[in-house]
């Protein structure tokens, strides 16, 4: 092939990847506002699990760059605290965000990222609809609320740091894992020891000593 | 043949998972749950209509020596589009669907058709194509997400369908995909053989 074919064919490639940028361009531009949206409004709704007695919340930066939550309640007062950590678990990092109230108990955890095995990690995440398909189907639903969190997580409301620790037996004392998945229910509990952790080395609360 | 006819081969006579088998990689992957294939089976629609009727429209423009390059910069023009609306619009199935939407780039079914069907044909009859082999790899997997959501989780769109029984968990895992498609692909093997006999004119994708 000669020179010029070979110029004409790379200017040819060459439009067709400025178009396409062009095109990239204005979606990223048009979507750019919506997606930052939906990070805000995720995040807000993240504090509102794991701080359920604030009402407004302000992002603090401490000094060893973590980034918290302050949650305030309705008086204004400071009402516990959110931080976020993550730890490795079977086959992904799990990041959680973790909420205590001023005396150091647990007031709720999110799992803000996960790709765990389907049907055994993930567990962690799922939420179990009390209707069956049956119901639905024939409209019997009227009157059944589904739960709205996931039963892994709840049972971390109410905890405090020295009952971090997983058991496979029920006990309201410890956090029970899910079956078949000790490693991700182990990881989520490392990944909330962490962050209250981070939150006792800051000295903002006194985690697990009771109240102030 | 009529762009209807184009339309019906991708859905039943030319599956694109069942009889061409392309695009194993996602379908394998993200039919857990018939939410997930429903998920994936829109956004690759989406880009296998767009890049169709668009390659379509340019095959007299993009030279044979740099079709394959061309077809790959638009057909990763899509997907990158799909993937900021995703994000924008509908975060939770951004989500769920996670890495496997960036890799509808390289699902062979939308090369496939570009290659064999969309730069030899003309806008309509390659917009019937896409539709039908877009709907025909949806149905596919919609097909398959049913079959492993019902027996790995007990459960058809979130809701149980037989309370108390315990589910057989292999199925929403790898294996799962590998024996309900294997037993699909067996099932249209059977029927296929016994309607007619596979005719050899016919193109490849």
């Amino acid at each position: 092939m000669n020179r010029s074919g070979i110029l004409s064919l790379g200017a040819i490639l060459m439009s067709v990847c400025l178009v396409s940028s062009g095109l990239l361009f204005f979606v990223h531009w048009a979507t750019k506002g919506r997606i930052k949206e939906q990070e805000a409004e995720n995040r807000e709704s993240s504090l509102r699990i794991v701080l359920p007695q604030a009402v407004s919340f302000s992002p603090l930066t401490a000094g060893e760059l973590i980034d918290y939550y302050v949650g305030y309640d309705r008086a204004g007062r400071v009402a516990g605290y959110a931080v976020s950590g993550s730890s490795p678990g079977y086959s992904s990092t799990i990041v959680v965000m973790a909420g205590v109230d001023v005396g150091g108990v647990l007031t709720g955890i999110k799992i803000l990222e996960q790709k765990e095995t389907p049907g055994l990690g993930d567990e962690a995440v799922r939420v179990h609809s009390n209707l069956t398909l049956w119901d639905v189907l024939l409209g019997r639903s009227a009157g059944k609320s589904p739960p709205r969190r996931p039963p892994f997580q709840v049972q971390f409301v109410g905890k405090t740091l020295a009952q971090l620790a997983v058991v496979k037996k029920p006990d309201p004392q410890k956090i029970q894992a899910i079956t078949g998945a000790t490693i991700t229910s182990r990881a989520v509990t490392v990944a909330v020891r962490q962050s209250l952790d981070k939150l006792l080395r800051q000295g903002t609360c006194s985690v697990g000593e009771g109240p102030e | 043949m009529s762009w209807i006819a184009e339309l019906g081969k991708g859905i039943f006579r030319r599956n694109p998972v069942f009889i061409l088998m392309l695009g194993l990689c996602p379908t394998l992957a993200v039919t857990v749950s018939v939410h997930n294939a429903l998920g994936m089976a829109g956004a690759t629609l989406f880009v296998l209509l767009c890049s169709n009727v668009l390659i379509s429209l340019l095959r007299s423009v993009i030279p044979r020596q740099i079709r394959i390059p061309c077809f790959i910069v638009i057909i990763a023009t899509f997907v990158s589009v799909i993937e900021l609306l995703l994000a924008a619009y509908f975060p939770e199935q951004d989500k769920e669907l996670g890495i496997y939407v960036p890799l509808i780039v390289v699902n062979c079914i939308i090369l496939g058709r570009a290659e064999a069907f969309a730069s030899r044909h003309g806008v309509w009859a390659s917009l019937a194509d896409g539709l039908g082999m877009g709907i025909g790899f949806g149905a596919a997997l919609i097909l398959i997400g049913l079959i492993r959501e019902l027996l790995g989780s007990n459960t058809v769109l979130g809701y149980t369908v037989a309370p108390g029984l315990k589910p057989a968990v292999i199925m929403i895992l790898p294996p799962g995909a590998f024996l309900t498609i294997g037993f699909l692909m067996g099932l249209f093997k059977l029927k296929r053989g016994m309607v007619r006999p596979p005719s050899p004119s016919e193109e490849g994708g």
